[in-house]
Parts: structure tokens; C-alpha cells; sequence
């Protein structure tokens, strides 16, 4: 078991109402599995993957990741866990803008402090076809070579699991199909992936779906 | 992270806004220049008068007749070279000369000069000046009490009569007397008002006696003392002795004016330190300026870079190494600014130094405490400003930060 949530909760606070976004949330996945959460917005599947994703923290619950209860960790041990167990990628790619790709990839080995980290960030650019866009800036690059970017900053890691927050939403049909194409190739490699999506389409290609409602798991 | 990866970063992102970082450096720029400049013109200034006026000697007092204040002391007569012998008997003096000056054309062969001051003094003149002679001998005793005609010229006035031969041993023509030159001065430099290296020093018997307009009384005496710490007590006896020996009543002010040179060096070096102060704290102002803008830019900074600093922190960025990042970021600017700045000040202290030494001698430099404290300044600076910023950008949320657009 990778992932263990149990009677997670969280309330956000809008000035004179209290907001609900996560109720009792209980949640396992295996590792290797390859799940879709959906549901549609504001349903707490984005508060979920936050949680999941140790940028927040719940109010109450648990959250064991390989064996770790990470819910009542520090700032900085979130940050760790961050930086060592999980891979993000995100709807709008969030690649910063001034940095080319290979300098994209190595931002999170660089939090890390490793020693000559352009060496493993060229490797897995070159391992996902990117080889020739290196030293490409995120605007010389196509929604789809942009996330592939996106994804080899995740990998670069060698996350326990990676989080991928609709990462088809800023992208067309063709291109939305490569990269969830790519998505399952590391999955069939070993890699726990997890998808954030609301279309269905894409939520079909995942084995396991787990749909989310008012802040509850339904199926 | 390393340093040197978030010092890259740091420089990275001060040349992706390089007009902007160039601006926000302006303003170190300037307060550092103008900080360095006038410590270092202000120095400079203070070493100056400091010289001037110990080269007149700080053991010693001058006398001059008249009130304080009264710019013409020839119009006062009554200071004669009898007080001067009177003030020798009291404790602690160790030379007194009277000064009678003078002006007159000098002649010698073809050769004339009308720009040499006269001075009419006794042998221990030479001791009150601090001068020395460079050749020859400086007169004696006897030949003041004889009234001879012997002179010790300035290296200046001896250039001018002689050019490049020794004076020594020649003769030279004051108003048609013919004296024997037998010294000649050091030269000590020109001193603005005086230049003490175009004088002919003669007995002041000889000035007084033999050379018109023919007089008793001297434009000043000026007293040695052995000890620095003595001259408040002798200047106390002296205008006890110079009250009585001009019998003057109680109800009658001094018709004499006694000047402690320490203390008049003591006042300038106490005003010349003010206006450094002063004028350094005007240019500490324009850096404290620099340092408000650069704290701005920083707050602007943070704000439209929210989502970077989010997207770091989901990468695993933690609040140190945000912090690091933009604290550095402000560092840089303001050492730039700072590295700049010395240069500057160094340029506005030559073009001062080069302007003020039309008039007076003055040798500017930058001094390594001038240096150190530039770089020092610019610590600070970059520090305090940087630093509210830099706790603002660590402190963001991750999932706030994400959100922003």
C-alpha cells in the first residue's frame, strides 16, 4: 500500500461561511496502480489532490504515505516529501518561464542539493523525446513538448507517485492523447500515477476510478 | 541548495529585468558615491588645516596688538620688543621673538623680486616656525643687538634672486641697503594667506631701525613654550605682565590679544570633523532613499513572481531556500550598487580634490576604512531592505501561490 488515507478532513474558511471541501475521506491505492479521481469542480477532488500532494495539510485524519504518517508534518518535512516522493504535473505546466528545459528539469534535484544534476536531467529528457529541445524556452516549446517537459521535472525524482492535475486541460485532442499515452507507459514501468481529470474520455483509460462528490468519495 | 546555485539564480533573474535592477542600483549608486566622497573630501579638508596650522607650531602663542576681532593691527602701537624680553622671565617659556613685518622690492644684480614678505625677528624665531635651514647659519644674539645686515631667505625668494645657485655668501639689495645672505629656509610649502618659503628673515632691530618706515613697535611676538599643556598658564601670565607693563586700568581692555595656537587647531579640527559629519549623514540620507527603493522593487518583485515561488515550493522549495534566494537577489543589487558607488565616490572625490587644489594643497585618497565601510553600508542596506520581502515571498502558501495568475 503506497497511499492511506483515513478520515480525512478539510474546512476552508470564506469570511462568514465554512466550505467543506473534504468529508471523512478515506482513500488506498496500491503501488503500480494507474487512477483516475474525478468529479466535477468544486466536488474537493483539487483539495484532495493537494492533500495528496503534501501542499496542504488536513484538519484531522491520516495520511500514510510508504508507511509514513505525513499529515502532521512540518512545513519543511512537507517540503522533503515534496522534493523526494512525489512528481507533479500540472494543468497549465507551470514551467518557469526564464529557465530552458534541461534548467526546467533540474529545479527539483537543485532543492535537493545535488551535486551535477543537468547529467540525470538531460537523460530523462532525452528518455521522453526531448532531446533536441533542451535548451529550449517553455514559450519555443508545444503545449505537448511542454508538458512532456512537465513530466520529466516529476520524473526526475524518482517519485513514489506522480500527481497529474488535468494535465490534458491546457492541450488538443491529439496532444491530450500522447501525453496520457505517455502517463501509461510509465505506469506499465512501475510508476503509481495518479489523474485528476473531469472528462470522462480520459478518466476510461485509467483501470481504477475513484469519483469524488461534496467532498466524499462515491465509488 | 548551494549558494552558488542561488546566487545563479539570483543573478538570473536580475538580468532578465536588467533596466529595472540597473534603476533599483542607481539609487546604492549614488548614496555610496556621495557617502565615500564626502567622508573622503572631509578627511581630506580636516588633514589640511590640521597641516596649515601645525606648521605654525602648536606650542606656541602669538601675540598681536589690538583686540580680538580689529583687522588692522597696525593702528595699535603699543606692543614693542621690550614685552617680548619681559615675557622670556616667565615660567615655562622657552623662546620668545618679536615680528615685525615687512615689504620692500630686493635687488640683486638685475635680478628683483617684490613679492617677498620682510620679517624682522630675533634668533628664536626659526624654533617657533618649526623651520629649519638647509645651508648656512641663522643669525645670532649679537648681531640683532648690533643692528647687523645679514638675511636668511626662503627657498622661493632665493629661486627668484638666484635661480639654481647658493645663495649663501651673496649679497642682496632691500630698498637699497646691501645685507649678506647667510641661510636659506626649507622650504615648507605655501600656505594660502603666507607662503613662508618667499620671506627674508632679518634681526628685528635692523627691520625696525634701518629699513623705513622706521619704527618701536612689532605686528606681533610670538612665545615657545616648553610644554603644550603649560600655554593656558602663560597666556594667563603674560596678560598679567603685558596689563601692567602698558598700564592699563582695570576699567581699560586688553590693546593685545593673545592666540593659543592649540586651541585655535583644536576649534578647526573640531569644525572640520562637524561638516564631514554633516555632510556625510546628508549622503547617508540619499542611501537610506536607495535603500526604501529597493525594498519596494523587492515587495513588487515578490508579488508578480508569486507563482514561481509556488511552482519552487511544490518542487520541494523550502521557506529557506526562498528566503535565500531573494535575500540574495537584494544583496546583489545593493553590493553592485555598492562596487559601482566606490568608483564614483572615488571619481567625485578626484574632480573635489582637483578642483580645491587650484587654491590650497590637498591630497585626497581613498582611505581602506572609507572602503570597507562602503561595503559594509551596502550589507546593511541590502539586508534591511531585503530581508521584509524575502520573509513575505518564504512565508507564501504553496496552494495560494499555485493559484495565482
Amino acid at each position: 500500500m503506497i497511499i492511506k488515507l483515513r478520515d480525512i478532513s478539510k474546512t476552508y474558511d470564506m469570511g462568514d461561511t465554512k466550505v467543506e471541501a473534504l468529508r471523512n475521506v478515506c482513500l488506498d491505492i496500491e503501488a503500480g496502480e494507474l487512477v483516475a479521481v474525478v468529479g466535477a469542480s468544486g466536488s474537493g477532488k483539487s483539495t484532495l489532490m493537494q492533500i495528496l500532494g503534501c501542499l496542504d495539510r488536513p484538519e484531522c485524519g491520516q495520511y500514510i504515505l510508504e508507511g509514513r504518517d505525513v499529515a502532521g508534518l512540518s512545513k519543511n518535512s512537507l517540503a522533503e516529501v515534496r522534493n523526494q516522493r512525489i512528481g507533479f504535473v500540472f494543468q497549465s505546466f507551470n514551467l518557469l518561464p526564464r529557465l530552458n528545459a534541461a534548467e526546467n528539469v533540474e529545479l527539483p534535484l537543485l532543492y535537493r542539493g545535488t551535486r551535477h544534476p543537468r547529467k540525470q536531467a538531460e537523460a530523462i529528457l532525452k528518455r521522453l523525446g526531448l532531446g533536441d529541445r533542451m535548451h529550449h524556452r517553455p514559450n519555443q516549446l508545444s503545449g505537448g513538448q511542454a508538458q512532456r517537459v512537465a513530466i520529466a521535472r516529476a520524473l526526475v525524482t524518482n517519485p513514489a507517485i506522480l500527481l497529474a492535475d488535468e494535465p490534458t486541460g491546457n492541450v488538443d485532442t491529439a496532444t491530450s492523447q500522447e501525453i496520457i499515452a505517455l502517463l501509461k507507459d510509465l505506469n506499465n514501468e512501475g510508476l503509481t500515477v495518479l489523474i485528476v481529470t473531469h472528462e470522462a474520455d480520459i478518466a476510461a483509460n485509467c483501470p481504477r476510478q475513484v469519483r469524488i462528490r461534496d467532498g466524499q468519495i462515491v465509488e | 541548495m548551494l549558494l552558488w546555485t542561488t546566487l545563479k539564480i539570483a543573478l538570473a533573474s536580475l538580468l532578465a529585468n536588467k533596466l529595472r535592477s540597473i534603476l533599483t542600483m542607481l539609487g546604492v549608486i549614488i548614496g555610496v558615491g556621495a557617502v565615500i566622497a564626502m567622508l573622503s573630501l572631509g578627511t581630506a579638508f580636516g588633514e589640511v588645516i590640521s597641516g596649515q596650522i601645525g606648521k605654525l607650531g602648536t606650542n606656541v602663542l602669538y601675540i598681536r596688538p589690538g583686540q580680538r576681532g580689529m583687522g588692522m593691527v597696525t593702528m595699535v602701537q603699543t606692543l614693542i620688543p621690550e614685552d617680548g624680553e619681559a615675557i622670556l622671565a616667565i615660567d615655562g617659556v622657552r623662546a620668545v621673538s618679536p615680528w615685525a613685518m615687512g615689504s620692500g622690492e630686493i635687488k640683486v644684480g638685475n635680478r628683483n623680486t617684490n613679492s617677498a614678505i620682510l620679517t624682522g625677528a630675533s634668533p628664536a624665531f626659526l624654533l617657533t616656525q618649526n623651520y629649519d635651514l638647509v645651508r648656512g647659519r641663522m643669525f645670532a644674539d649679537s648681531e640683532v643687538r648690533r643692528q647687523a645686515r645679514v638675511a636668511v631667505i626662503g627657498p622661493k625668494t632665493a629661486k627668484d634672486l638666484f635661480g639654481l645657485r647658493n645663495p649663501v655668501g651673496q649679497t642682496i639689495k632691500i630698498r637699497g641697503i646691501s645685507f649678506d645672505v647667510i641661510g636659506l629656509l626649507e622650504a615648507k610649502g605655501d600656505l594660502g594667506r603666507f607662503n613662508p618659503d618667499d620671506q627674508v628673515i632679518l634681526p628685528y632691530t635692523t627691520a625696525m631701525r634701518q629699513l623705513p618706515p622706521r619704527r618701536d613697535y612689532v605686528q606681533a611676538i610670538v612665545i615657545d613654550a616648553f610644554h603644550q599643556e603649560d600655554l593656558d598658564q602663560i597666556s594667563k601670565d603674560v596678560t598679567t605682565l603685558l596689563r601692567r607693563r602698558h598700564r592699563l586700568q582695570p576699567s581699560q581692555e586688553n590693546d593685545f590679544d593673545v592666540q593659543n595656537m592649540a586651541q585655535v587647531l583644536a576649534i578647526f579640527q573640531s569644525i572640520s570633523l562637524g561638516l564631514t559629519f554633516f555632510l556625510g549623514t546628508i549622503a547617508a540620507i540619499s542611501l537610506v532613499v536607495g535603500g526604501i527603493g529597493i525594498m519596494n522593487i523587492m515587495l513588487a518583485t515578490v508579488a508578480e513572481r508569486t507563482r514561481e515561488i509556488g511552482i519552487r515550493k511544490a518542487l520541494g522549495a523550502k521557506g529557506r531556500d526562498i528566503l535565500r534566494q531573494f535575500l540574495i537577489e537584494a544583496l546583489v543589487v545593493t553590493l553592485g550598487g555598492g562596487v559601482v558607488g566606490l568608483g564614483l565616490g572615488w571619481a567625485l572625490m578626484a574632480v573635489g580634490a582637483a578642483i580645491v587644489s587650484r587654491w590650497v594643497e590637498i591630497s585626497a585618497s581613498l582611505q581602506w576604512w572609507v572602503v570597507a565601510m562602503s561595503v559594509a553600508i551596502s550589507t546593511v542596506v541590502g539586508l534591511v531592505s531585503g530581508l521584509y520581502p524575502a520573509i513575505r515571498a518564504s512565508r507564501l502558501d504553496p496552494v495560494e501561490a499555485l493559484r495565482y495568475e
